[in-house]
């Protein structure tokens, strides 16, 4: 009896290989393989980087940090964003429902491409998201060759 | 199921494009607390200014929606991203005790504060005792 009900016929059969493949994809020693200064899900603060042809961009999401509690540092390759961030101020004697925000220090380090000039680095907050412009070193950057006559 | 299978797809065509980018929504985190006159939240929107913050109350759900601006090269290329889509989105379901015309939001720094006062019937009063 318990067979007839438990038949693959069902439309949840169309859609589990693809969910149990995303599945091993997230399972999957492979998928262990991370950077050494990667950070697990819901570390503060979350970074993304990108490049153009002649800076690395970093974008760190800092909601309620202020200014005057971060700091930033370079050090060969290595960048480093450090800080407090203040728990709401309450009252005593408050309720408290959910508290999914973090607080406290962090301290977050990124490897940068080894290309990166230490002394042209520039940082700006602005609405929670720190942005910091590391330009290339100024062989890095492509440039165009003259071609002379001979 | 379409739009499940768009945000969990981690093939970049998906990310790239402009449909993948607008159907995620990220849960920003929230800190939800009461005291006597107030339910009063926090919420993470960096990237979020006043002009993209979107606050709505309608059948006592509190939603709450920000777009993230953040200017970006044109010519950037992304290394990675632990912080994928282009706005937030959080919805509250309030009850009965919210006095929700006198809902009030700010935001500063990335940080919503939003504070809900109770009605007059569900704050926590203070009794005197009288004595004879």
């Amino acid at each position: 009896m318990f067979d007839d009900l438990w038949t693959w016929e069902t439309p949840f059969s169309g859609d589990f290989p693809l969910l149990r493949s995303l599945l091993e994809d997230l399972l999957s020693p492979a998928a262990g393989i991370a950077d050494l200064r990667s950070v697990p899900r819901g570390s503060f603060p979350v970074v993304n980087v990108g490049e153009t042809t002649d800076a690395v961009h970093v974008y760190a999401f800092l909601p309620g940090v202020a200014r005057d509690s971060l700091e930033v540092n370079v050090e060969g390759n290595l960048l480093t964003i450090s800080g407090t961030r203040d728990a709401p101020q309450t009252e005593e004697g408050v309720s408290w429902y959910r508290n999914e925000r973090f607080a406290g220090e962090f301290t977050r380090s990124l490897a940068l491409p080894d290309t990166v000039d230490p002394n042209q680095v520039e940082a700006t907050l602005k609405n929670g998201v720190l942005t910091v412009q590391l330009r290339k070193r100024a062989e890095m950057r492509p440039r165009r060759l003259e071609v002379k006559a001979a | 199921m379409a739009e499940i299978m768009n945000v969990g797809s981690r093939s970049p065509a998906n990310q790239d494009s402009a449909q993948g980018m607008t159907a995620r929504r990220i849960l920003p985190a929230t800190d939800i607390w009461e005291d006597a006159e107030a339910v009063m939240l926090s919420v993470d929107m960096p990237g979020v200014g006043k002009d993209e913050l979107s606050v709505e109350v309608a059948d006592h759900t509190l939603t709450l929606g920000g777009r993230i601006q953040v200017d970006l090269p044109d010519t950037l290329s992304a290394r990675f991203a632990e912080l994928r889509g282009s706005s937030y989105e959080r919805q509250i379901a309030l009850g009965e005790g919210i006095d929700t015309d006198k809902i009030e939001a700010h935001i500063r720094d990335g940080v919503v504060t939003v504070r809900l006062p109770k009605t007059a019937a569900t704050r926590r009063r203070r009794i005197e005792i009288k004595t004879h």
